[in-house]
C-alpha cells in the first residue's frame, strides 16, 4: 500500500515538476516586484509584476492541464478517461482516484494562497479561491474520468456545470452569501466531484458500462451522404462538416456571454469593452471560447515522422489532388463562413445590451445611446480593435495554432487540457475582479487586455523558437530560416507600430508594442498561408514550419 | 513508357541520409514490389513519388510529370493505401464514397459498391469504428474505385490478418489484369510479393541494392554445398560466394550468378558440389540485409 502511494506520488510530482516550476518561478518574479520600491524601477514595477502574475498564469494553465491526468483521454467517448497506465496499476480504486485529487487539490491551493497571500489580498480573497480553484479541479477530473452511456455527453456535462460552478461565485455573493457560504459550497462541490470520480473510475476499471448505439431511426437518417460535383466542393464539405456545428454552439454560447450579463445587470455600466463591464462577463467569454477550442484542438493533422524526426501535413489532407492553393482557399472559405456564422448567432447578444438602460450622471438611457453621445477616439479605436480581436479569436485556426503552440503539454492534453486550465485561471480572474472591483478601472483594464493578449502571442513565439532551437540539434533549420523569420516579424511590426501609434496615441506607452506583436500573426499568416502549406506539403529539407498546425487544423 | 521515373534521388533528414542516389523505372503495366528493413527508406520514396517530400537532389517524375508541381494532375491518377490509418475516423464509408468521388473524375461507384459488399463493409459505420483490417478494406476501396493507373501501397498488410491480406493481394493482381494499371507495393511479406510481383526493388540504408525482374532475381542467387577435398579452418575463397557456413570439409555458401560457372569455379578451389538450389525471396532479403558488404 505505502509503495503504491509513494509511486503514484511520485508520478504526480514528475509529471508536473515542470509546471509547478513555473508557478514559483512567476511567484518569485511577482514577490521580487510587489516588495520593491517603486523609484528602484521608474515605472516598469507594475509591468514586472504583471510578468510575474502572468508567468504564474501560464504555470497554472498547464498545471491544471496536466493534473487532470488526461493526457490521451477523449472528453467526446463515454468511456472512463482516466490514463490507462495508471488504471491498470495494482492499487484500489479509492487511492487512484484520491490520491491525484488531494495531490492537485493541495498544489493549486497552496500555489494560489501564495500568489494572493503575496499581493496583500484580504483573507476572504485567499481562501475563498482556493476552495474554489480545488472544487473546479474536482469536477474536471470527476468529468474526465467517469463513465457515459453516449458519446459527447461529457463535452456537454463540461461545458455546463464548469460553467454553473464557476457562475456561482461572483453571483452568490451579489446576492448576499458570504463568503464562508461559499466556501462551504465549494466544498461540497468538491465531495460530490470526488464521488463521481470514484465511481466512474471504479465503472471503468471493471468495465461494466456499456456505449449505447445510435437508435435505428437515426441510422435511417443517415441516408443521404451528400454528392459533390467537384473536388473543390467535396473539400468544402469537409471543413464544413469536420467544425461546423462547433461553431454554431460557440456562437450560441457567445451569445449568452454577452447577453446574460447585459439582462441582469442592472447598475450603470462604464464605457469600454463589453466584456470587461461585468466579472461574469469576464469569465465566461474566454470560458466559452476555451470549450470552443477545445472540441477540435487534438483533431488538428500534422504527423510527425518519429523515425526522421520529420512533421508534414495529414496524410489525407496532403493527398487530396487539388492544388496548395485550393486547399488553403477552402479552408478560407470554411473560417469566413463559420465566423460569419458564428457573429450573425451572436449578434442578439449585443444587441440586447446595447438596449439595456443605464443610469449616466443621472439620467437614464439605453447603452447604445449613451455609447453614441460619449464617443470618444479611444473608445472608437477600442471598438476597432476589440473587433479585431474578436475576429482574430474567431477564426480558429489561429487561435488553435496560438494554444497549440503556446504549450506542447497543452497540446497532448486534448479537450479537457484546453478547458481547464483556462476555467482556473478565469475564474480566479473574476474572483478577483469581484472582490477588488472597481468601475473607475475598467479603461485602464481596457487597456490590459490587449497586452496580456500580446504577451500570450510573444509567449506563443519564444516557445516556437524554442520548437525550432530544438529542432536545431536535427539540423533541420538553417541559420537562414531564423533569420527569414526575424525579418518578417520586424518588417511587420515596423509596418503595425506606427498604425497602432496613430490610431491610439493615448496609450502608446501601454500597450501599443504588444498591440502591434498581436497583429503580426493574423496579418502575416493569410498570405502566408499557401506557402506554408506548400512547404509542408511537400516537405524539402527546410524547417518545420510553425504554421503545420494551422493550414492544417 | 514509364509510370514513375526516379533520378539520382537524394535525401536527407538532418544527419540522416535516408536516400541515396536512387535510380527507378517502373514500366506501365509492371507490379514491383518494394521491399527493405524497417527505416531503409522505402516510405520516403514512396513519399517523395507521391510529391509529400522534395528531394535534395535528383528528379522524380510521375506520368511524366513533377508531383511538387502538379499535384492534382498527378494525385488524381493514383491510388493510395498507407501503411498507417490515414483516413478520418469521423467520416462513413458513403461519405468517404462521396467525398472521394468529387475529386476522382474516374470514381466508379458501381465498383465501390461491389466491394463494399465483398469486403463485408456497412456503408454507414463510421472509420474510426471499424477493426483495423475492416479500416484497411475501406481505405483499399477508397484507392481501387477510383480506378487508378497507378496503385500504390505501402505495406498495407503489415498488422493485418491473413484475409484482409488476400483480399489486397487480390486487389493489386486485378488492377493489372483487368485495367493494365502499374503497382508499386511495398511489404515486408515476402511471400505476398512473391506472387504479386513482376519486379522486385530492394532499398538498404537508403541505397537501392536492385530492381530486377523476380525471376531473374531468383536465378542469380544459388544456395551450394561444397565439398572441400582439404580441411579448411576458417571460410573458404570461391569467386562469387559468400555467407560460408560449415566447418572441415563441407561448407555452404551463397552463390551469386546463375551458376554456369560454378563448377569450374569449384574444381579450381578442389571442391565438389554436393547440392544446389535457387534462393526463395526472403533468402535473398536475408543476404542482403545480414551484410552490408557482402554479395
Amino acid at each position: 500500500m505505502t509503495r503504491s502511494i509513494s509511486g503514484l506520488a511520485w508520478y504526480l510530482w514528475r509529471v508536473t515538476r515542470l509546471e509547478i516550476g513555473m508557478c514559483v518561478l512567476g511567484l518569485v518574479v511577482s514577490l521580487l516586484f510587489h516588495t520593491a520600491p517603486n523609484a528602484t524601477f521608474n515605472g516598469y514595477l507594475v509591468t514586472l509584476e504583471v510578468l510575474g502574475g502572468v508567468t504564474f498564469g501560464l504555470g497554472m494553465f498547464a498545471l491544471v492541464s496536466k493534473l487532470s491526468l488526461a493526457e490521451r483521454a477523449d472528453l467526446a467517448a463515454a468511456g472512463c478517461g482516466y490514463p490507462r497506465q495508471l488504471m491498470l496499476l495494482p492499487a484500489p480504486t479509492s487511492q487512484l482516484v484520491f490520491l491525484p485529487m488531494v495531490y492537485g487539490l493541495t498544489v493549486i491551493s497552496l500555489l494560489w494562497i501564495a500568489f494572493a497571500a503575496i499581493l496583500g489580498q484580504t483573507p476572504e480573497a485567499i481562501w475563498v479561491p482556493a476552495l474554489g480553484f480545488s472544487a473546479l479541479l474536482a469536477t474536471i477530473q470527476a468529468i474526465t474520468w467517469s463513465t457515459t452511456s453516449r458519446p459527447f455527453v461529457k463535452i456537454a456535462v463540461a461545458i455546463f456545470w464548469v460553467v454553473i460552478l464557476a457562475a456561482s461565485a461572483p453571483t452568490l455573493l451579489l446576492e448576499g452569501i458570504s463568503p464562508a457560504g461559499l466556501g462551504v459550497f465549494f466544498i461540497g462541490s468538491t465531495v460530490l466531484a470526488a464521488g463521481v470520480a470514484f465511481a466512474g473510475l471504479a465503472k471503468g476499471r471493471s468495465g461494466s458500462y456499456s456505449e449505447l448505439a445510435w437508435p435505428t431511426w437515426r441510422r435511417r437518417n443517415l441516408d443521404h451522404a451528400a454528392s459533390f460535383t467537384s473536388g473543390k466542393a467535396a473539400q468544402d464539405w469537409l471543413e464544413n462538416r469536420r467544425n461546423g456545428s462547433f461553431h454554431l454552439i460557440a456562437g450560441a454560447m457567445m451569445s449568452v456571454s454577452y447577453a446574460f450579463p447585459a439582462l441582469t445587470y442592472s447598475q450603470a455600466l462604464p464605457f469600454g469593452w463589453p466584456l470587461l463591464v461585468s466579472p461574469l462577463a469576464c469569465y465566461l467569454y474566454p470560458l466559452v471560447l476555451s470549450a470552443w477550442l477545445g472540441t477540435f484542438v487534438g483533431c488538428s493533422g500534422s504527423e510527425r515522422d518519429v523515425l526522421n524526426q520529420d512533421r508534414s501535413v495529414a496524410t489525407f489532407f496532403a493527398m487530396r489532388p487539388l492544388s496548395d492553393a485550393a486547399l488553403v482557399a477552402s479552408k478560407l472559405r470554411m473560417a469566413l463562413r463559420s465566423a460569419t456564422i458564428g457573429w450573425l448567432i451572436m449578434l442578439p447578444g449585443p444587441i440586447l445590451f446595447l438596449c439595456s438602460q443605464v443610469s449616466i450622471d443621472g439620467t437614464e438611457c439605453s447603452i447604445a445611446v449613451a455609447l453614441w453621445r460619449h464617443m470618444t477616439l479611444q473608445f472608437f479605436t477600442g471598438l476597432v480593435l476589440s473587433v479585431l480581436i474578436l475576429f482574430f479569436l474567431t477564426w480558429r485556426m489561429n487561435v488553435s495554432a496560438m494554444w497549440l503552440r503556446l504549450s506542447r503539454h497543452l497540446m497532448l492534453h486534448g479537450a479537457i487540457g484546453i478547458i481547464a486550465p483556462i476555467s482556473v485561471v478565469t475564474f480566479g480572474i473574476a474572483l478577483i475582479q469581484h472582490y477588488s472591483y472597481r468601475p473607475d478601472l475598467v479603461p485602464e483594464l481596457l487597456v490590459w487586455i490587449t497586452p496580456v493578449l500580446g504577451l500570450l502571442v510573444m509567449a506563443k513565439i519564444l516557445a516556437t523558437y524554442f520548437v525550432v532551437g530544438r529542432l536545431r540539434k536535427f539540423g533541420l533549420v538553417p541559420e537562414a530560416t531564423i533569420q527569414r523569420w526575424g525579418t518578417v516579424c520586424l518588417v511587420t511590426g515596423a509596418v503595425l507600430l506606427p498604425l497602432a501609434r496613430i490610431a491610439s496615441p493615448e496609450w502608446i506607452t501601454t500597450f501599443q508594442a504588444a498591440a502591434g506583436v498581436f497583429l503580426i500573426l493574423p496579418t502575416v499568416r493569410i498570405p502566408m498561408a499557401v506557402l506554408t502549406l506548400h512547404a509542408n506539403r511537400h516537405r524539402g529539407t527546410m524547417p518545420l514550419a510553425v504554421e503545420v498546425g494551422v493550414v492544417n487544423a | 513508357m514509364n509510370t514513375i521515373e526516379i533520378q539520382d534521388v537524394s535525401r536527407r533528414f538532418g544527419p540522416k541520409q535516408a536516400l541515396k542516389n536512387v535510380n527507378l523505372e517502373l514500366p506501365k503495366g509492371t507490379v514491383l514490389g518494394l521491399i527493405g528493413e524497417n527505416g531503409a527508406g522505402k516510405t520516403t520514396l514512396i513519399k517523395h513519388i507521391l510529391g509529400l517530400l522534395k528531394p535534395d537532389q535528383g528528379t522524380v517524375r510521375v506520368f511524366g510529370l513533377d508531383p511538387i508541381q502538379s499535384p492534382e494532375k498527378v494525385l488524381s491518377r493514383i491510388g493510395y493505401l498507407a501503411e498507417e490509418d490515414a483516413l478520418p475516423g469521423w467520416m462513413r464509408i458513403d461519405e468517404l464514397q462521396r467525398y472521394s468521388a468529387g475529386f476522382y473524375p474516374t470514381w466508379n461507384q458501381e465498383y465501390a459498391d461491389q466491394l463494399c459488399r465483398n469486403f463485408n463493409l456497412d456503408r454507414k459505420a463510421k472509420l474510426k469504428s471499424l477493426s483495423k483490417g475492416q479500416r484497411a478494406r475501406a481505405g483499399l476501396m477508397a484507392a481501387l474505385a477510383i480506378k487508378p493507373e497507378f496503385l500504390l501501397l505501402d505495406e498495407p498488410s503489415s498488422g493485418l490478418d491473413p484475409i484482409v491480406r488476400r483480399d489486397i493481394l487480390g486487389a493489386v493482381i486485378g488492377s493489372v489484369a483487368d485495367e493494365g494499371g502499374t503497382v508499386l507495393f511495398s511489404s515486408h511479406l515476402l511471400t505476398e510479393i512473391e506472387r504479386v510481383a513482376d519486379r522486385v526493388a530492394m532499398i538498404r540504408d537508403g541505397e537501392l541494392v536492385f530492381c530486377e525482374d523476380l525471376d531473374a532475381l531468383k536465378h542469380a542467387h544459388l544456395k551450394v554445398t561444397l565439398r572441400f577435398d582439404n580441411y579448411k579452418s576458417s571460410s573458404p575463397v570461391l569467386a562469387g560466394a559468400s555467407h560460408w557456413e560449415g566447418e572441415g570439409t563441407e561448407w555452404t555458401a551463397l552463390y551469386t550468378g546463375d551458376g554456369g560457372n560454378l563448377e569450374a569455379a569449384s574444381a579450381l578451389a578442389k571442391a565438389t558440389v554436393v547440392d544446389r538450389r535457387w534462393l526463395s525471396l526472403e533468402e535473398i532479403f536475408v543476404a542482403h540485409s545480414a551484410t552490408r558488404s557482402a554479395i
